[in-house]
């Protein structure tokens, strides 16, 4: 136990009162919710604000504000860096997601665009990828959350995580894409003034001098560009990234649900954004070994260093800052998700004749299933954060040159496509247990545009855009 | 005779057999583990006989401390940055010290670092282009 860690009763009341808040204003935004395109969709009319915020805060998240630190305290600048570079998610997302809302103006999830554009088999290696990603985030989500209680206070690991998702449950139950969309637009105001004013007092209180002085002499290779660990990582990041927002259905919802003409300039808008936040937040962790500090697990750095720097008043601070950051995330990945499962397992699949109001039923009754098979999975704690997220990498990266292709080039067809994502995946698993996390996404994205080449290759069929209208 | 032989074939046995089960738990009980990395980084994790020490150390090959880190109960050390080398991983309190590991830091070659930041760096360059290269040639959506 360190000298800011906050007591139970204390912890218990922030969290009470946090989550309260929360509740009660998705509940309110929730209340006019009517029909499925209101709840799931906000009613496909968001604007320039709400969405740049919303995307902003969505992907600011435990990557962000746990990973970005531990990975600048495993791999130095270039993690920093690195980490950073996830932007280019958000960044070239932009001009599929005006083309996405072009093709598919009624569409609902990323798995109708796979479904129509290559057919069944693609579609359901594309749903097993998306729903392995999202139970990875969900769970790293859930573990950031216990991380964090069990590190800046003296809860435990299990109650941090069980509070974090019953908060968002709860709302993202009563709101739907409305509720999650306002929180995230005061939760990113929250998170950005509060990672600036961390790196403002540890650049104030311990100084470059001090850090670069005690990393050159104790922790050398994270000042070293020549780190081949941290040259791997790069630009597996930088796929890891791209991949997550290419298939996943938080991003295309909101393709979705934004306002026409809207999208395209709020994720460019959103990735330049955050491109400096993994910077400010990686950058506290450089102070640990000034600090004294050694996190008895890697993704505990931040907040560690945070509370170190600010005592327990700090320690309340970086509760509220990160607890945040996870809500904005876990909320938006309840909704996709449920809105994933609800329309291409449950409306194409088990129950093609449902009416609305019975999908709405579902909807609700699927996010309550995610938060209970979440909190069965986090509860294991299986592995650090950066490991399981990056486990994520080999899945979601092998989907990205079907997607462009599906959008750009008329000759990849529905089989070559499933086989790049099947045999993607697999090599990046082969990577990520062979060699290690840092090239899990770059094999399986590779090998994947290998396979979609030979297929555009050898295809003979062209695929015509009018037909992926609804 | 014969008898007295066997007698002291079978001690002898008993006595080589006992050494070679007794051996590895010697081995273990007196040799601190070491541990090796790739990447610079190493998780160590906390044991209850730590607590009684104030300080870990992480002795580079010269005996020189490379890093010091304080011990705080319940709770164990992610050590990071190194560079190759032979590290000893000691516990100290004043007069006080125990030895509790030998970390060996042999990164990954660089040339193969700088093959896959290449092959990235390639395909990024390609992602690019297949997104911002206008088609012309392409059947326009209506």
């Amino acid at each position: 136990m360190t000298d800011f860690t906050l007591a139970s009763s204390d912890a218990l009341v922030i969290l009470i009162v946090f989550g309260v808040a929360w509740i009660l204003w998705g509940w309110y935004l929730g209340r006019n919710n009517r029909t499925l395109d209101d709840y799931a969709l906000a009613g496909r009319n968001v604007g320039f604000a709400l969405a740049t915020a919303t995307a902003m805060a969505t992907w600011i998240t435990s990557n962000t504000t746990l990973v970005a630190p531990q990975l600048t305290y495993q791999f130095g600048v270039w993690g920093m860096l690195g980490y950073s570079m996830a932007a280019l998610g958000l960044i070239l997302f932009a001009p599929l997601a005006a083309k996405i809302k072009q093709l598919l103006p009624n569409g609902f999830t990323s798995g109708d665009f796979i479904y129509q554009r290559y057919g069944k088999a693609a579609w359901m290696a594309f749903i097993v990828i998306s729903l392995c990603y999202a139970l990875g985030w969900l769970v790293s989500l859930g573990m950031a959350g216990g991380l964090l209680l069990s590190s800046l206070s003296e809860l435990g690991y299990v109650t941090g995580m069980s509070a974090i998702l019953v908060i968002c449950v709860i709302y993202t139950l009563l709101g739907g894409l409305k509720a999650v969309i306002a929180t995230d637009f005061v939760q990113s105001i929250v998170i950005i003034s509060g990672v600036v004013f961390i790196a403002w007092v540890c650049i104030d209180e311990v100084g470059f001098s001090t850090i670069h002085t005690n990393l050159s002499a104790s922790q050398p290779e994270l000042l070293n560009l020549l780190f081949p660990a941290a040259i791997m990582f790069f630009f597996n990041n930088v796929f890891f990234g791209i991949g997550e927002i290419f298939h996943s259905n938080v991003w295309w919802s909101r393709a979705f649900a934004f306002a026409p003409s809207v999208g395209k300039r709020s994720y460019l808008t959103a990735g330049l954004l955050w491109l400096p936040i993994p910077i400010v937040t990686g950058f506290i962790a450089l102070a640990a070994g000034s600090l004294q500090l050694s996190p008895p697990s890697a993704d505990m750095v931040g907040p560690m260093v945070a509370a170190a720097l600010l005592g327990k008043i700090g320690a309340v601070f970086i509760f509220i800052v990160v607890f945040s950051a996870l809500a904005s995330s876990m909320d938006s990945l309840l909704a996709a998700t449920s809105d994933l499962l609800t329309q291409d397992i449950v409306k194409r699949v088990l129950i093609p004749d449902a009416s609305p109001n019975r999908l709405l039923k579902v909807n609700r009754l699927v996010i309550v299933g995610l938060g209970l098979l979440t909190w069965c999975v986090a509860a294991l704690k299986l592995a650090t954060l950066g490991a399981l997220l990056n486990f994520t990498g080999a899945f979601v990266a092998s989907t990205i040159w079907p997607i462009v292709y599906g959008i750009y080039q008329p000759k990849l067809t529905g089989g070559f496509a499933a086989g790049a994502m099947i045999a993607g995946t697999v090599a990046g698993l082969i990577g990520y247990f062979m060699i290690g996390f840092y090239v899990a996404a770059i094999i399986s994205c590779a090998l994947s545009l290998l396979i979609c080449q030979i297929g555009i290759r050898h295809s003979q069929t062209f695929f015509t855009w009018h037909s992926l209208k609804e | 005779m014969q008898s007295d032989n066997l007698y002291l074939t079978h001690n002898v046995f008993i006595l080589l057999v006992g050494m070679f089960v007794s051996a590895p738990a010697l081995d273990a009980a007196e040799q601190p583990p070491v541990y090796a990395s790739n990447d610079g980084v190493k998780t160590i994790s906390w044991q209850p006989d730590y607590e009684t020490f104030n300080q870990l150390l992480i002795l580079n090959t010269n005996g020189s401390v490379q890093a010091s880190y304080p011990v705080i109960s319940g709770q164990g050390w992610v050590v990071s940055g190194l560079s190759d080398g032979r590290y000893t991983l000691q516990l100290t309190k004043q007069n006080q010290e125990r030895v509790i590991g030998t970390l060996e830091v042999e990164h990954y070659s660089l040339k193969s670092a700088v093959t896959l930041f290449g092959m990235g760096a390639l395909m990024f360059a390609y992602l690019l282009y297949t997104l911002f290269t206008p088609r012309s040639t392409l059947p326009k959506h209506d």
